[in-house]
């Protein structure tokens, strides 16, 4: 009994010993303190994303292009003379599955690189604050901005709507220069956010009014209603705040309708497999995006599609390859910095996002992080328009990137009014 | 008045498809007592397999997607469920949700997770006006098929000697089998009509506007509250519950978006209304049981 009983008990010491020596603090021989997920050759970044289940071709295409940077920044030498390494958890696209995946590997990597679905991020905002990990949430909603430690890499959603709507009223507006707008949002958190920065620009530029709202559940199957309303206010310009398969049987419901207005929505409410479907109406829809195309001939271009080939052949073209790229370009330059404060520890990465300047070689606008509240952590405000080109469904850019004064005075606040 | 006569359409559009959906569920569950949960993974199916070959013919499509879906859902009776008769009811359903999970990694593995195409053929994007209401021609097409479609199950149920085996079935095993009635012939026949059907709520659910996505299960998931309305066993029944759980969605998200997302729970509140009042459905029928 006593035998046993001393075997059990050195088994359970050995365990907390191995579970404190994994989360423990430690100095390295080169002067640089570190914890979780570093050692002295190796730097581990956890990637939290849907890899099977319904976004799993996004997910996969974003994780390309993340270990694609790494793989520039391992060429390079890596950072504090340590090999980047993302560690990859699928989370089905299901919180639950989430929270385990959290948990199984928050002791092994020093930050979040990428954690998919807002509700998702939600779920692990207490777990995320309590463990002190820096977190790239794969969302552009303003909201997770708010969530301590929770940091967005893209512009957020409603400065797509400002500057988007801006636009229109410049292109669209009548010739008395004022703009109806409708609004058509899914009926959740993110369809919300939209519809809250249409009304911000109503409330806020005097040429433009919002005649009609309608919202959709996302599981809808018909939208007669909702575009029946718009058609009845007379709304010349109306943003979509939803997904892409939504915004093919809207466009196509309104047109059965003789309704033609035109047509705004951001860049998760387009996808270039619409256009075989839609044809000839999607000349009435302009897309607002905040990084630039797969397609497009920028200097960096060429290192994202060498690099991805190294550690991703054969991954198809897709914009979210992109959105990885800047996505692990800002965690780099996060661990540079945690690396030269000599600290790559889990709060020490917390600490180098504050104020830092990631430039992304023109990808997407430069992204910034302040020191001060939740506001000056909006990384950009940047947007720019597109159009379409019909036959291969490609969008095209109207405008550069860039942002309206009526964006620069958003607050996050302004979107949590309704 | 146009506006309504407008939603009214549509609504009845949308319900038809549901209405297929559910007697897809309603043949099995007549014939097996067995809810099969993977109907709504055959639906997804065959809308694949006819968007696969629109480009080679309409009709070759609806042909192929017929044909496989029939093999495919008599295959699963015989080699699957078959196999597990007299087992309990939750071993059959879980065999029926496993069936719907391989189904969905199937396709995913063949056609990928996002959508593809639509399954839109002679039906055109066009709209037949009527005074001021625009009637679409697939919901045109979609209530014209649904509605042969039933006509030739009512015929066939009513008037052949195979129909009024599956209506014996039914309505009483036993008494059927001591009649001579082949039980086994009679599930197999089922099942490859709920196949059949299967094909024709594809169709329809990934006609334009829509896309044929693997969304499309959840969508066919939606007609559970249309069985539970018409009553579980009745071939009416899912036809009334399926036009209901329609017009209620349409309509409701024309009259009632303003409060909030009432609409979109309206079938589940008529759902609830119809179990407290009349729980086996308004045209199911209480078995009454001797002990």
């Amino acid at each position: 009994m006593k035998t046993r009983f001393a075997c059990i008990s050195v088994v359970v010491a050995a365990a907390l010993v191995g579970g404190c020596a994994n989360a423990g603090t430690s100095t390295s021989k080169d002067g640089v303190r570190v914890d979780a997920g570093v050692t002295d050759d190796q730097i581990k970044i956890g990637l939290f994303n849907g890899y099977t289940g319904p976004v799993a071709a996004g997910a996969i295409a974003g994780a390309a292009g993340f270990d694609a940077r790494l793989a520039k920044a391992n060429a390079a030498g890596g950072v504090c003379g340590r090999k980047l390494t993302s560690v990859r958890a699928d989370t089905k696209y299901d919180p639950a599955v989430a929270v385990q995946a959290y948990r199984a590997n928050v002791k092994d990597i020093v930050m979040i690189g990428q954690l998919l679905g807002a509700t998702s991020i939600y779920g692990l905002s207490q777990q995320i604050a309590r463990d002190d990990i820096a977190t790239l949430a794969a969302t552009s909603a303003a909201e997770v901005i708010k969530l301590e430690n929770v940091y967005l890499f893209t512009t957020p959603f409603p400065m797509y709507v400002i500057n988007g709507l801006d636009w229109a009223k410049k292109e669209q507006a009548g010739s008395d220069g004022k703009l109806k707008v409708g609004v058509i949002y899914q009926d959740d958190a993110f369809g919300q956010e939209g519809r809250n920065a249409v009304r911000f620009v109503a409330k806020n530029d005097p040429d433009v009014k919002v005649v009609a709202e309608a919202g959709y559940d996302v599981k809808a199957e018909d939208f007669t209603a909702q575009v029946l309303k718009m058609k009845k206010a007379g709304a010349e310009s109306v943003w979509i705040h939803g997904i892409a398969s939504k915004t093919a049987p809207i466009l196509s419901q309104a047109s059965q309708l003789d309704f033609a207005p035109q047509w705004l929505t951001v860049d998760s409410g387009y996808e270039s497999s619409l256009a075989p479907q839609l044809g000839r109406l999607l000349d009435k829809l302009h897309v607002v995006t905040s990084s630039v195309l797969y397609t497009e001939n920028v200097p960096a271009m060429a290192e994202v599609k060498q690099n991805v080939e190294k550690v991703a052949p054969g991954t198809k073209p897709d914009q979210l390859v992109i959105a990885g790229w800047v996505d692990a370009s800002v965690a780099v330059a996060a661990l540079e910095k945690a690396c030269k404060e000599k600290d790559l520890t889990q709060k020490g990465v917390v600490a180098a996002m504050s104020g830092l300047t990631v430039t992304t070689d023109g990808l997407s606008p430069d992204l910034e992080y302040g020191t001060g509240d939740a506001d000056s952590r909006i990384p950009s405000r940047e947007t720019r328009v597109n159009q379409i080109d019909v036959k291969s469904g490609v969008l095209a850019p109207v405008t550069g990137f860039g942002t309206t004064d009526l964006a620069s005075r958003w607050k996050l606040a302004d979107g949590a009014q309704s | 008045m146009d506006n309504f006569l407008q939603l009214t359409f549509q609504g009845m559009a949308l319900g038809c498809v549901y209405a297929l959906i559910g007697l897809g569920f309603v043949m099995v569950f007549k014939s097996s007592g067995v809810f099969n949960f993977a109907h709504p993974v055959f639906v997804m199916i065959s809308a694949y397999i006819v968007a696969a070959l629109v480009p080679h013919g309409f009709g070759w499509g609806v042909l192929v997607a017929l044909v496989c879906m029939a093999a495919l859902a008599i295959v699963c009776e015989k080699i699957i469920l078959r196999r597990l008769a007299g087992r309990s009811l939750y071993v059959v359903i879980m065999a029926t949700l496993g069936l719907s999970v391989m189904g969905q990694a199937v396709v995913a593995m063949a056609w990928g997770v996002n959508p593809r195409g639509s399954t839109e053929g002679p039906m055109g994007r066009g709209v037949l006006r009527v005074g001021g209401v625009a009637l679409p021609w697939t919901g045109v097409w979609i209530i014209t098929v649904s509605l042969v479609l039933l006509a030739v199950l009512y015929l066939f149920f009513q008037r052949t000697r195979y129909g009024l085996a599956l209506r014996a079935a039914a309505d009483h095993h036993e008494a059927a089998l001591a009649q001579g009635i082949n039980m086994r012939w009679v599930q197999t026949i089922s099942w490859g009509i709920a196949g059949v059907l299967a094909v024709a709520a594809g169709v329809f659910l990934g006609a334009f506007p829509r896309r044929v996505s693997p969304d499309m299960v959840d969508t066919a998931l939606g007609a559970l509250p249309a069985l539970v309305i018409g009553g579980f066993g009745s071939l009416a029944g899912a036809v009334v519950g399926g036009m209901s759980v329609g017009l209620l969605l349409v309509l409701g998200s024309g009259y009632l978006a303003e409060y909030g997302g009432v609409h979109v729970v309206l079938p589940y509140v008529a759902m609830l209304l119809v179990l407290t009042l009349r729980p086996s459905g308004l045209f199911g029928h209480h078995e009454a049981e001797r002990i």
